[in-house]
């Protein structure tokens, strides 16, 4: 029998953005705004992206990043409050293998004519596949990608 | 208005159980088990809706008051090895009111004859931090019934079935 792990953490990551929170919160409901900037760097052009953005429903994300298999992102939407609030867990898998499964809050405060958006990522990794400190360091790059695209709309 | 503050907390409850880890895997996945010991007191009553367990399954349940079934729990497995492991996501609600979302998961190691069970809630609290408190406290009394759960099976009797706690109610 092999032995499983778990590892939990918790980390926290904010960023402010010169746009009202209406617009932040569109960047995350709207499948076609989401897909400009929710992309694995590593893989730009996800091969499959689905999403139904309400409570209960979920969201797919596949690729194929440079390492050769198959990535998977598997998303529900579990609390909407619009223009404040997005809860959800989600499971990530390389090819067969659950890597983690994690619950993320996102909150959007109006900060001046700006938008504070502050995530909560808690998570429980799975059989040592992948760390807390490498999904932070995701989860930032994200909302980094964020900020550009709310840059461009701007 | 929903009030749009959440809070974020890491509840971690232990126990030893005398009993090997696939008999205490045995007594979190049957779900008419659960609704024996899942009961935090006499004065609560616990009633299973739906039962799956099984990655991708999802359990729904009604608890609260005996007789007044207030709070609606959606459980979604997401992980699950036998006799080591179990993670699953829960909802509760009172209504149409989300009052918290967690990501709970469950560990169980050999120590000898006997299982240590690690239970890791991780909850993200809608309505306030009273949800955090009365989650570990739900947690904590069901673990704790949980070592009647095996002291009950040694004497090889079906008394079980006559306990009024045990308001499983499948609905298939």
């Amino acid at each position: 029998m092999t032995q499983r792990s778990i590892v939990h953490s918790t980390f926290v990551v904010e960023r402010s953005y010169p746009v009202a929170p209406a617009k932040v919160f569109s960047a995350f409901s709207n499948p076609d705004a989401k897909r400009r900037w929710f992309v694995d760097p590593h893989d730009p052009t996800p091969s499959r992206h689905e999403m139904d953005f309400r409570v209960g429903g979920k969201e797919v994300n596949a690729g194929c990043p440079s390492d050769g298999g198959m990535h998977f992102f598997n998303a529900v939407y579990q609390d909407i409050v619009p223009d404040q609030r997005i809860v959800y867990s989600y499971e990530l898998l390389f090819g067969e293998t659950r890597v983690s499964v994690s619950l993320a809050t996102i909150e959007l405060v109006a900060e001046g004519g700006g938008t504070r958006l502050v995530m909560t990522e808690q998570g429980a990794f799975l059989d040592g596949h992948d760390t807390s400190a490498t999904r932070e360091h995701g989860t930032g790059e994200l909302l980094d990608a964020l900020g550009a695209f709310l840059g461009a709309q701007a | 208005m929903t009030d749009p503050s959440v809070t974020h907390a890491t509840i971690v409850l232990e126990r030893i159980y005398d009993a090997s880890p696939a008999r205490v895997f045995q007594a979190l996945a049957d779900p008419q088990a659960r609704a024996r010991w899942g009961v935090p007191s006499k004065n609560v009553e616990l009633v299973y809706d739906q039962a799956d367990f099984r990655v991708g399954g999802l359990d729904v349940s009604r608890c609260g008051p005996r007789g007044n079934l207030i709070y609606q729990v959606e459980t979604r497995y997401m992980d699950i090895e036998p006799e080591q492991r179990i993670v699953s996501t829960e909802v509760v609600r009172e209504g149409r009111n989300r009052l918290s979302v967690s990501l709970i998961t469950v560990e169980l190691h050999a120590v000898g004859a006997s299982t240590r069970l690690v239970l890791t809630d991780q909850i993200a609290a809608l309505g306030g931090k009273d949800m955090i408190a009365g989650s570990e406290a739900g947690f904590s009394a069901a673990l704790s019934n949980l070592t009647a759960e095996f002291a009950s099976v040694t004497t090889g009797s079906q008394s079980d079935a006559s306990d009024k706690d045990g308001a499983f109610v499948p609905r298939q």
